[in-house]
């Protein structure tokens, strides 16, 4: 099933700015898509559209199967949590609980039902040591996991997140990544990551789509994308470090490198471990 | 984390009486020793509150360091209201100094006492109420006793992001410095234009910070009702006596005053 299908989308902002141009993107129902760009490439301006934050100038936006309207933008919120690049705009609560429990309490949900909710997200995204605490006294890594937290609770079957990465330390980085890669595989939440960070991008995902100047210029899983090297640097991107590794072996010291090149150390370890069997074999 | 010189939680709760009360019952003592303080004719009432709350801050421990640093930025308003209050009222003139030859009034002093020791009295009853309960005590407090929910909702919304906006105002200040400007070679007119820039950038960023808070509220299902749903449980009897105990002590305290003073 398609979880987010974008049919034409153009946005202009109310200053003239164009930011989307004929957008047509398809994610499937369960589906690590990130959405890569340099700075300005419209990014965060596509995913305000898949909760309805922002509407079409036009072309159409459907969330699972439904056209994202005014009529149904209670739906469309609940299915589709949004989570803010900065943590400080989206935990505004005075305390950890209470700005989890903002979404479920929006939803009518019971008080019981609420503080279930509530709790369970905490231990998801392993925060229940901080429940009461003012969001002040957490570290960046930490209220990004309560902002995380915050949409979890509504049980929504999409998260999009607007540069999860930014401004985070190692640790809280793969953190993060763990806790994404969890509510993926255990909870088939639908993840959309919005991102400049391209070493991040193979770690989290299983489709790329490249935006530039607002439009989507190629879409792949993670090795065929990458293997536009010469597009990609043309936008201010370029591959991932150890990526571009494996494209010197290749080019210039004329390594047998295999494609698509690998992307990550566990893809690097494996494609290594053929290049030295490949030697032996030749002796 | 290091300490926030904002930070308001009485966080390190101690296991007296005074941290445990129950907040109702301190928000109504401490509002009725407030409002008796402020309308006592008598500096030495205005002392009295005054010294039984250094003496409640020495009895039950309370840091008197940030007892101290919390009723220094009051001080210096009501320091300066005070001032003020010898030149401009009552009738026996007493002194009239040699510049400007400006009057100082017998009456106007004993006003300018009166308003100091009764602000400060104020201030140090606040400042153990607010030393001793944590904000979110406060704020269920004030839900229990009907206090509009738009007045909560902003204040906590405040509370939020004071720590926020501190903490931006001091990377600002930091840039600028980082790059000289407050260098004692610029002039003082300059300087002050440059601390004025940071205040503009800051109310346009707080602007803009409440557009983006408001946006994520919003995708999170927010159609515009209160905020914060806060509830307390019954009061302890036993607390309900003290605060009966420490209520009645403040109105004879008055009513002694009225038929005695």
């Amino acid at each position: 099933m398609k979880a987010i299908e974008t049919i034409n989308l153009s946005f202009t902002y109310p200053d003239g700015t164009k930011a989307l141009e004929n957008v047509n993107l398809t994610i499937e129902k369960g589906e690590k898509v990130a959405i890569l760009g340099p700075n300005g490439a419209g990014k965060s301006t596509l995913i305000y559209h898949f909760n309805g934050l922002l509407m079409p100038t036009s072309g159409k936006v459907k969330v699972l199967g439904r056209e994202v309207s005014k009529e149904n933008i209670d739906f469309i919120r609940q299915k589709v949590g949004l989570v803010f690049q900065n943590p400080d705009d989206q935990v505004f609560a005075p305390t950890v609980f209470q700005d989890v429990a903002f979404g479920p309490i929006n939803l009518g949900l019971p008080e019981d039902e609420v503080k279930r909710r509530v709790k369970w997200a905490l231990e998801v995204m392993e925060l229940n040591e901080v429940e009461d605490k003012p969001p002040h006294r957490l570290s960046h890594g930490q209220k990004k996991r309560v902002a995380i937290a915050g949409v979890l609770a509504m049980h929504p079957e999409i998260i999009a997140l607007d540069e999860p990465t930014a401004n985070l330390d190692p640790k809280a980085v793969s953190k993060i990544l763990e806790l994404l890669l969890k509510l993926n595989k255990e909870l088939n939440v639908t993840l959309i990551i919005a991102t400049h960070d391209v070493d991040f991008v193979p770690l989290c995902s299983d489709k790329v789509c490249i935006l530039n100047r607002g439009e989507l210029i190629l879409e792949g899983s993670p090795g065929e994308v990458f293997s536009n090297t010469e597009k990609l640097r043309r936008m201010d991107l370029r591959l991932p470090r150890i990526g571009h590794l494996f494209e010197i072996l290749k080019v210039r010291d004329n390594l047998p490198i295999e494609n698509p090149l690998p992307l990550t150390i566990g893809e690097a370890r494996r494609e290594i471990h053929r290049l030295i069997k490949h030697k032996a074999s030749i002796k | 984390m290091q300490e926030h010189y904002l930070e308001l939680y009485a966080d390190h709760l101690g296991d007296t009486i005074i941290y445990k009360l129950d907040p109702r019952v301190k928000l109504i003592c401490a509002i009725t020793a407030i409002i008796a303080v402020l309308f006592t004719p008598h500096w030495q009432i205005a002392m009295l509150f005054l010294a039984s709350t250094l003496i409640a801050v020495a009895i039950y421990k309370i840091p008197l360091r940030l007892f101290m640093r919390r009723m220094l930025y009051p001080t210096y308003i009501i320091a300066v209201i005070s001032a003020i209050q010898p030149f401009t009222y009552g009738a026996t003139l007493i002194y009239k100094t040699p510049l400007f030859s400006l009057p100082i009034y017998l009456e106007g002093l004993h006003f300018s006492f009166l308003i100091f020791t009764r602000c400060m009295a104020a201030i140090a009853v606040l400042n153990l109420l607010v030393i001793t309960t944590p904000v979110m005590d406060i704020m269920r407090a004030l839900a229990w006793f009907r206090v509009p929910s738009v007045l909560l909702d902003t204040a906590l919304l405040m509370f939020r992001y004071i720590f926020v906006l501190s903490d931006e105002a001091e990377r600002i200040h930091r840039a600028q410095e980082a790059r000289c400007g407050y260098s004692q070679k610029l002039s003082y007119l300059r300087r002050l234009r440059n601390f004025g820039t940071l205040f503009g950038v800051l109310l346009v960023r707080s602007y803009e910070r409440a557009v983006k808070v408001g946006n994520a509220m919003i995708s999170r299902g927010y159609k515009g009702e209160r905020l914060f749903v806060l509830k307390e449980a019954d009061i302890p009897l036993r607390h309900v006596l003290y605060g009966v105990v420490i209520f009645t002590a403040i109105i004879l305290l008055i009513l002694i005053e009225w038929i005695l003073l």
